[in-house]
């Protein structure tokens, strides 16, 4: 279970993060200044950062620099519409991402999600699937020798249906799993992007439809 | 009629008065002296035929022409003159010889008032047509006048110096107006020159320029008063604005917290899946709601920063992912709206992340705006030529011809607002603004009661433009063809 440490002065906003999160599945914990949050994050090494950059004392940008000099810990900062420089001090000390105040629960989630991915990419293997391979430590893919050139969504879309080969997984489970939402609604990216990586495969055909639920990878 | 013009030509008007008075003066005044001399030496010529006569006499000697024409011989200077002798009758009985032809006869009214009155001068005409200044004095004898002596000099030489002086006073004139009208425009254009930089100054100040102000330099007192007020007037409006711009920034600063953390428990309570369905729906309502005040928040923020000169932070965005997000937002404004992507490449442009989402996501709030519930939102991103595209299009109540021009101007609404929901006006502002500032264009088709589309063309980044996807393929083509 991913342990999330949250930092952030408003009482508030941190309430609902940490509700929201813990609903999510995540076990979380809250800091309300920087000192507490590097303290926990030495006792109990998060997997993730939620770092609001406007904190009292110790100042946000403080705190990302010395967690990420700790750790490769995976960090988002929430940060102002309107502080342009702590939005770019804030990558250059070292956050994954970040997202601007007022922002949606499920943006931020997204976010988050999109990190935990990036900073624990599982397995760095070769994944073979009929003449196809998946090279996940490259990012690579190569079909009968020949290397095929995917956007980084393609790439990332193949991946998670390559690490589930021949399970069957919803529209739902890939798109929280790309994109990091929970319910595409009435958008339907994955059948877009399906469309384009099947192009791009070629023959013989090894993303199957499964009409009315999802897709599956297999020879 | 320009000033400058005016100023000239009063200027103008006024010399030629002048310079008229002093023509006429001029030439009654050199009249009367030629005229002055030519009597003064009439005068000493009668009075010498006529001394001359006396003596004569007196030595009972020679006759009259021969007194006369001694005398004409010896000239009298370098002027010619010319005398006779006249009985009171009308007799000549001598004369200079050049005489009949420069005299006409003699006149007996004219001799007789001689004789009566005493010398007198006269001008007559010449034969040849000329003027002829004469001058009659009577001779006497014993006590009555038995001769008259007549003098005569030509005007010729008079009417010749005042024609050349009239020439001379008219070339001259001419000169000095045109010299004068000349050189009082230009008086008039240097002195009202400063004026133009004033002028220049006030057509170029906008809202976000107003620290601009006049080079420091020399200027006519009345000038400088005149760029003086205008300065100050300027300081009081730029103050004006600057305090409007921060309270703007204020209060939406303020506001973002408390607006974080309620939107915020909203979308957590939403996450609970027992929620009852009447709690559920009024959640959803007050998410859009809130939704609604970010949205303005944001909008008032950027305006404030934006004409603050708020650089942008240039990176390459996929619009494909910001597409998803801004959709995912949208979901919650368009509650009583159908809301979908109908077309979805991978474009990538090089732009600034935050304001491209805010750009998009105005133009979806404008179109949620302006539909009735129960109305359609299509979103659209695709590819036009080396252009990425996105179009927003909405079966809402359309925009009316007159009204299209002035919709991206801020603080525009279109006359008839048709529904409640209202908006400060900025959506399409920033919209303009932020495409603008990434060098694309923004369009707008619309029908009034069918809908309009909005469409955006930003330029595509280079990565994106070197992997154009093929057209669509067969059953699960992504893209719908463009209504």
């Amino acid at each position: 279970m991913p342990r999330i440490l949250i930092v952030e002065d408003e009482a508030n906003i941190a309430d609902f993060l940490q509700r929201g999160l813990v609903y999510k599945g995540y076990e979380v914990d809250v800091a309300h200044d920087g000192e507490s949050a590097l303290a926990m994050a030495r006792d109990r090494p998060p997997d993730l950062v939620v770092l609001d950059l406007m904190l009292p004392g110790l100042d946000g940008i403080e705190v990302c620099r010395r967690l990420r000099a700790a750790s490769d810990v995976g960090i988002v900062v929430l940060t102002a519409r309107d502080a342009v420089s702590d939005r770019i001090q804030g990558l250059e000390a070292g956050a994954d991402d970040y997202v601007l105040k007022p922002f949606v629960f499920d943006e931020l989630l997204a976010r988050l999600r999109a990190v935990q991915r990036r900073r624990s990419p599982g397995s760095k293997d070769v994944i073979r699937i009929g003449d196809m391979e998946v090279d996940t430590a490259a990012r690579e893919v190569r079909r009968r020798g020949g290397r095929i050139s995917l956007t980084p969504k393609e790439y990332e879309l193949l991946e998670v249906l390559a690490r589930n080969a021949r399970r069957v997984l919803s529209r739902e489970a890939i798109f929280e799993k790309v994109w990091g939402y929970d319910h595409a609604g009435e958008a339907d990216p994955v059948k877009v992007y399906v469309s384009y990586l099947r192009r791009k495969l070629g023959e013989p055909e090894v993303i199957h439809t499964v009409r009315g639920f999802g897709y599956v990878l297999r020879e | 009629m320009s000033l400058r013009l005016r100023l000239t030509l009063w200027y103008a008007v006024v010399l030629a008065a002048v310079l008229l008075m002093v023509f006429f003066s001029l030439q009654r005044f050199l009249n009367s002296w030629l005229l002055a001399e030519v009597d003064s030496r009439l005068e000493s010529y009668a009075q010498e035929i006529s001394s001359a006569i006396s003596t004569s006499r007196a030595e009972g000697g020679a006759t009259y022409q021969r007194v006369v024409r001694s005398i004409a011989r010896e000239g009298f200077g370098a002027v010619p003159l010319f005398a006779r002798v006249v009985s009171p009758d009308g007799e000549m009985v001598a004369f200079t010889l050049d005489m009949p032809t420069e005299f006409a006869p003699p006149d007996r009214e004219a001799l007789a008032r001689v004789v009566s009155q005493g010398p007198f001068f006269d001008t007559g005409r010449a034969r040849d047509g000329g003027e002829l200044r004469l001058y009659s004095v009577p001779l006497e004898e014993g006590g009555r006048v038995n001769m008259v002596v007549q003098v005569g000099e030509s005007l010729r030489a008079v009417a010749s110096a005042i024609t050349k002086l009239r020439q001379i006073l008219i070339v001259a004139s001419v000169v000095a107006l045109v010299a004068a009208a000349m050189t009082g425009y230009l008086l008039a254009w240097q002195g009202l020159r400063p004026l133009d930089e004033v002028v220049a100054l006030a057509e170029a100040v906008r809202g976000n320029q107003l620290g601009r102000r006049l080079a420091k330099k020399r200027r006519p007192a009345e000038v400088q008063r005149l760029a003086d007020a205008f300065h100050s007037m300027l300081e009081r409006l730029d103050q004006a604005f600057q305090q409007q711009r921060r309270f703007a920034y204020d209060v939406s600063h303020e506001v973002r917290t408390p607006l974080t953390a309620l939107r915020g428990q909203i979308d957590v309570m939403l996450l609970d899946p027992d929620l009852p369905s009447g709690v559920r729906a009024s959640l959803q309502r007050m998410a859009q709601e809130c939704s609604r005040l970010i949205r303005l928040t944001s909008n008032l923020l950027l305006l404030a920063s934006q004409e603050g000169g708020r650089p942008l932070n240039l990176a390459r965005v996929d619009l494909d992912d910001l597409l998803i997000e801004v959709y995912q937002e949208a979901k919650v404004l368009a509650q009583d709206h159908v809301i979908r992507i109908d077309e979805q490449d991978q474009v990538a442009v090089r732009g600034d992340r935050d304001l491209l989402k805010q750009m998009m996501l105005n133009l979806v709030d404008n179109a949620i705006k302006y539909t009735p519930e129960g109305g359609t939102v299509i979103l659209f991103l695709g590819r036009q030529g080396t252009w990425a595209r996105f179009a927003v299009q909405d079966t809402g109540v359309g925009i009316a011809p007159e009204d299209l021009p002035s919709i991206f101007k801020p603080f525009y609404r279109a006359r008839q607002p048709q529904r409640g929901r209202g908006g400060a006006g900025l959506g399409l502002a920033i919209v303009d603004w932020v495409v603008h500032s990434h060098h694309g264009q923004v369009r707008v088709e619309s029908t009034v009661g069918k809908g309009s589309t909005f469409e955006v063309l930003l330029p595509l980044s280079e990565s994106s433009l070197q992997q154009p996807s093929t057209e669509s393929d067969a059953a699960d083509s992504p893209a719908l063809p463009t209504p």
